[in-house]
C-alpha cells in the first residue's frame, strides 16, 4: 500500500482539534514505517506548533481556520507546514532556553520552541502574503527497512 | 488522561496514563495540587509516552512548590523515549528521576 505524498488538514483555533490533528499525523506517517519514539517526536513538535497558533495566534477571540500540510519525500523526510493568517509572529525569535540555568532562573516561555528545534531536523519561519508559515522538517528513524 | 492515586507509606503515588498534553497537564496539575504543601509525592510515568511543554511547566511549578515546602518529589518508571524528552527539555538534572519508583518509595522511611 502506498501512502499519500501530500495531505492538508484544516483546523479551527480550538484546542479540541489537537486529537484530530494527532490522528491525521498517525494516518499519514504510519505507512512510512517510523519507529515509535521518532514518531512521538514528530507528534510533540507539530502539536506544539499548532497549540501555539491556537493559544496565542489569534488575538480577536473569534473562530478562525488554519491549515497543516504534510508532505513526504526528499530522502524519507516528512515536511509539515503550519499556515495561519493570524498577526505576524515568529515563534523562533524567542530567546533560546538555557537548560544549564537553575529552575528558579529559567524564563517561563520558550520551552515548546526549544523542543521543536531539538526534535526536528529543521524549523523555519516565514511571513508570506499576509500569512505565518512555520515549516518543520522531520527525518524519521525507521523501525524496519523502507 | 487517567490518573490513579495510591498511598505507599509516607508517599502519595500518582500513576499517569495517557498523553500529558494541554488537557492532560490541567488534570495533572489538579491531581498534584492537594499534595504540594508538604509530604512526599511520586509520579509514575509507566503509562505515558508523551509530554508537551505545558506538561513540563506544570511539573516545574510543582517542583518549586514542593522544594519551598521542603517536601519530597520524585518522578519514575519512564520509558527511554519519554526520558529523552526530559533530557532535551534540560530537566533530568533538575528533577529527581529514578528508573524504579518502588526502590525510592520502599527505601525512604
Amino acid at each position: 500500500m502506498s501512502a499519500p505524498l501530500r495531505e492538508t488538514v484544516t483546523l479551527r483555533n480550538d484546542r479540541a482539534e489537537i486529537p484530530r490533528l494527532a490522528a491525521c499525523i498517525d494516518a499519514f506517517c504510519r505507512p512510512l514505517g517510523p519507529d515509535r519514539e521518532s514518531l512521538m517526536s514528530f507528534h510533540l513538535a507539530l502539536e506544539e506548533a499548532v497549540t501555539n497558533v491556537i493559544n496565542h495566534g489569534y488575538v480577536d477571540g473569534k473562530p478562525h481556520e488554519f491549515t497543516v500540510t504534510l508532505a513526504a519525500g526528499d530522502g524519507g523526510r516528512v515536511t509539515a507546514v503550519v499556515t495561519d493568517d493570524a498577526p505576524a509572529f515568529d515563534p523562533l525569535s524567542h530567546p533560546p532556553v538555557d537548560t544549564s540555568l537553575p529552575l528558579e532562573q529559567r524564563p517561563i516561555g520558550g520551552l515548546g520552541v526549544h523542543l521543536m528545534k531539538n526534535l526536528m531536523e529543521s524549523v523555519r519561519y516565514e511571513r508570506r502574503d499576509g500569512r505565518n508559515l512555520l515549516t518543520l522538517v522531520w527525518l524519521p528513524a525507521r523501525s524496519r527497512p523502507a | 488522561m487517567q490518573i490513579t492515586e495510591a498511598k505507599s507509606g509516607a508517599w502519595t503515588v500518582l500513576k499517569l496514563e495517557g498523553k500529558i498534553d494541554d488537557a492532560g497537564s490541567a488534570e495533572l496539575k489538579a491531581a498534584m495540587a492537594p499534595h504540594l504543601a508538604s509530604g512526599a509525592l511520586a509520579l509514575d510515568f509507566s503509562g505515558t509516552e508523551y509530554i508537551a511543554s505545558v506538561g513540563f511547566r506544570v511539573l516545574m511549578q510543582a517542583f518549586k512548590e514542593m522544594h519551598a515546602a521542603k517536601g519530597r518529589f520524585v518522578l519514575g518508571n519512564m520509558s527511554d523515549s519519554l526520558r529523552r524528552f526530559f533530557d532535551i527539555a534540560g530537566l533530568t538534572a533538575v528533577f529527581k528521576i529514578t528508573p524504579k519508583l518502588s526502590d525510592v518509595i520502599n527505601a525512604a522511611p
